[in-house]
């Protein structure tokens, strides 16, 4: 293969560290070419250096949505209709909280299934803690855990098996609720509190079930 | 859906994976953003969403494709939405170009005049020079990355260090026609 001296630009301007032999047997011919190479060489070792910009210590992994930034990045939440389930999150009546998590279970039926497998607790208090909160106590019997977008927050969703049937918990992170209540929606039962940071919505198909682990959820996790 | 976690196995795994390639992340959504609390958070929300797909890498030697291609994506999202806000995009740049410029400690050296040129670049030559000198990609993956064919890519490639030379004062003779082939319109 003949290589001109358009063809060598363009070879070597895409790839100053191209070693194509025919490419080679050009540059060694060609004075003006070898310039242009070793040029190029060089200016490929400045790009790589400006491209070596310092970066900051790690920051600490956290499995959260990365935080708006005043009012202007709330805006354009409400452009991209993101923010506005925000909103509607911090005003929603509680029923509206409760419906919202009902929904989101039902997207989700394999959470529900009823297993022996258990996630181990130092598993779901990492997990925990990437959403600033960790087990201050053991919590055992979880199936499932994931981070779950609901109403439009990243929040943990867990199930807790027991005797009577899988229960569901949502810790509504960003929720505001004064008083617990009771709920049926959509064939559950619930409960919603109030936490030291948020709410935590508890809700089983058995209602004898719901209260037992909700104490118990409520007892093992707290906020960092 | 989601997947359960799977214990401290997996962390172990994610940790191994992830950690040495935290820089080289954190210096891809830099310069694809050229803003660095966007950065930030492309690298929070690619964490994430690597670690509930974890499970779908099945060879750890394609880690940095997996991660990157997950931030460019990432990116795409939260630099959307940034732009919403931004009311003058040149006005942000020109922040954002003096913040990364600034970095440095040395301004008259040629990496730092270097550093403003690659600033200047548009999105579409940054992308692939910055794949092919910082992380080392082929032109192949490069294309697979920006879902362009190989020939484009050549051609960005090109013209980006073209643009580089003419705003260094480097260049004396070539133009961006060398290259034409191979890039679509």
């Amino acid at each position: 293969v003949t290589v001109n001296c358009i063809d060598f630009h363009r070879s070597i301007g895409a790839n100053p560290e191209a070693r194509d032999p025919a490419l080679q047997q050009h540059r060694a011919a060609c004075p003006a070419c070898e310039g242009y190479a070793q040029e190029m060489l060089r200016l490929n070792g400045l790009i790589r250096s400006a491209l070596q910009v310092p970066v900051p210590a790690a920051q600490p992994f956290k499995a959260t949505e990365p935080a708006q930034r005043g009012w202007l990045a709330l805006a354009a939440s409400l452009v991209a209709g993101v923010g506005l389930a925000g909103l509607i999150w911090f005003a929603a009546p509680s029923s509206a909280l409760a419906k919202a998590a009902a929904e989101h279970i039902a997207q989700e039926p394999d959470s529900l299934a009823v297993t022996a497998d258990r996630i181990p607790d130092a598993a779901i208090d990492a997990e925990l803690r990437a959403n600033g909160m960790h087990l201050r106590s053991a919590l055992g019997d979880v199936s499932f855990y994931s981070t779950c977008v609901v109403q439009g927050n990243k929040v943990p969703h867990l199930v807790v098996q027991t005797t009577g049937g899988p229960v569901t918990v949502i810790m509504l992170t960003k929720a505001t609720i004064r008083t617990a209540e009771r709920f049926d929606e959509q064939s559950y039962h619930g409960t919603l509190l109030p936490l030291e940071r948020g709410a935590m919505v508890v809700l089983a198909k058995n209602a004898a079930v719901v209260d037992a682990v909700a104490d118990k959820v409520r007892n093992a996790i707290a906020f960092d | 859906m989601n997947r359960p976690v799977q214990g401290t196995e997996r962390q172990r795994r994610f940790a191994a994976i992830v950690e040495p390639l935290r820089a080289d992340l954190f210096r891809f959504a830099l310069w694809l953003s050229r803003d660095r609390q966007v950065a930030e958070d492309v690298v929070q929300e690619t964490l994430l969403r690597a670690w509930r797909s974890l499970d779908s890498l099945k060879d750890a030697q394609a880690a940095k494709y997996w991660l990157l291609t997950i931030a460019r994506r990432e990116h795409a999202r939260l630099y959307e939405r940034k732009r919403h806000v931004t009311v003058n995009l040149d006005d942000l740049i020109a922040t954002e170009s003096a913040m990364l410029a600034s970095e440095i400690n040395r301004p008259d050296d040629e990496v730092h005049t270097v550093r403003r040129a690659l600033l200047t670049l548009d999105d579409e030559y940054r992308e692939p020079l910055m794949l092919q000198v910082l992380m080392g990609y082929t032109t192949e993956e490069i294309a697979a990355h920006m879902s362009l064919n190989q020939g484009a890519v050549l051609t960005r490639l090109f013209r980006a260090r073209n643009r580089l030379r003419t705003a260094l004062g480097l260049n004396v003779g070539d133009n961006d026609n060398t290259a034409g082939d191979g890039e679509e319109q």
